[in-house]
């Protein structure tokens, strides 16, 4: 080999190696990588909701209505067997019965969710994004999940469904368990769940959603101006969803 | 006597009891072949993304391999999705159920899923 040929093959080797690694954690093969993520949810996103409950007013349903015709959330006019995404509770404090809250509840899509952990099928995942889930293919209905959710926010589907309000959602089969999505289909175009709009369109405006990793983000400077509480934070579940004024 | 009179009982026996399974049977249609679906296609005049032959044996793979991967990891543009089929094959019952029927296979997809 001559002398030449020798520095080509070192400078060659040596390119190869910052070619591969520029800086810690950033690479040049990530430009090949991000093809193969183009167009699926993102670890960068985390989404989260804050509810204002002074804004909420205990009669109004906006956003429950808004969540059935979005999601298919079946109505059948018994208790026992509607389905509930979102629903409005009214919390009463112990030592004053006179300042009562109405909130909308819903599933949380806590960090650490104990729905996920208890599901024996792995039928409960959490996204990418942090939202969580149901594989309803996978699921066997056996309510596991619905005994670990300290938010009440799953329910069981008794009944079939006879039609769907909206074609782009999928119903439920019959022996499932369903809870909110944060309306991942929605998300995934870059809109805001059913429930939020529905919320501003009433000009309530109780409720603010966004990504909680982007700093300039309205629900990032909104939990940094009013510190809105997350419900049974004591769990260490790290709820989403945080309330304002309870 | 004997040996003879004895199959000639059986066979008659047999042919008894059979008789009335045999009749409902015929007068049911199960001796008749059922006719193959006579398939069209669609008006369109599209391409269909993979040889028709292969999504004749294969699609049912492509569709549960992209429903996981939309599921759980939200693919949000996979290549393989129904929605593409139905830019072109718009009913159900002339897409999905002429076949399934014939075969005798009944997907649980649209107890969940739009399909028109």
């Amino acid at each position: 080999m001559s002398e030449l040929d020798r520095r080509i093959f070192l400078k060659l080797g040596a390119a190869a190696v910052i070619g591969t690694t520029l800086a810690p954690g950033i690479t040049l093969f990530q430009a090949f990588a991000q093809d193969e993520t183009e167009g699926r949810t993102s670890s960068k996103d985390r989404w989260g909701m804050v509810i204002d409950t002074n804004k909420c007013t205990a009669d109004c349903t906006e956003c429950t209505a808004a969540c059935r015709t979005e999601n298919n959330v079946p109505l059948f006019g018994d208790p026992r067997y509607d389905g509930h995404w979102i629903r409005k509770v009214t919390v009463t404090p112990k030592t004053d019965g006179a300042h009562s809250r109405s909130l909308p509840l819903l599933c949380n899509h806590c960090e650490h969710p104990p729905c996920q952990h208890v599901c024996p099928v792995a039928a409960t995942f959490t996204r990418e994004d942090g939202i969580v889930m149901i594989d309803k293919h996978r699921c066997i209905g056996c309510r596991y999940c619905m005994i670990a959710c300290p938010y009440k926010a799953r329910t069981f589907v008794f009944k079939n469904t006879e039609k769907w309000s909206n074609p782009d959602v999928p119903k439920r089969g019959k022996g499932v368990v369903e809870k909110c999505t944060f309306c991942a289909h929605r998300i995934d175009k870059g809109q805001i769940p059913s429930c939020v709009e529905a919320c501003n369109k009433s000009g309530e405006k109780a409720m603010v959603f966004g990504n909680l990793n982007d700093p300039n983000s309205e629900i990032v400077q909104y939990i940094r101006e009013h510190a809105p509480k997350g419900l049974r934070e004591d769990l260490g579940l790290e709820p989403k969803v945080f309330y304002k004024g309870i | 006597m004997g040996g003879k009179g004895a199959i000639a009982i059986v066979v008659a026996l047999i042919g008894l009891i059979a008789a009335p399974l045999l009749y409902t049977a015929a007068g049911n249609g199960l001796f008749n072949k059922p006719p193959k679906p006579e398939l069209t296609l669609p008006a369109g005049g599209g391409k269909c993304i993979e040889p028709t032959e292969f999504m004749r044996k294969n699609h049912m793979t492509l569709l549960v391999h992209v429903r996981d991967d939309i599921v759980r990891n939200g693919a949000h543009k996979p290549k393989y999705h129904i929605e593409h089929c139905k830019t072109c094959h718009t009913k159900r019952a002339e897409f999905c159920d002429k076949c399934h029927n014939y075969v005798g296979v009944k997907p649980e997809c649209f107890d969940c899923h739009y399909l028109p």
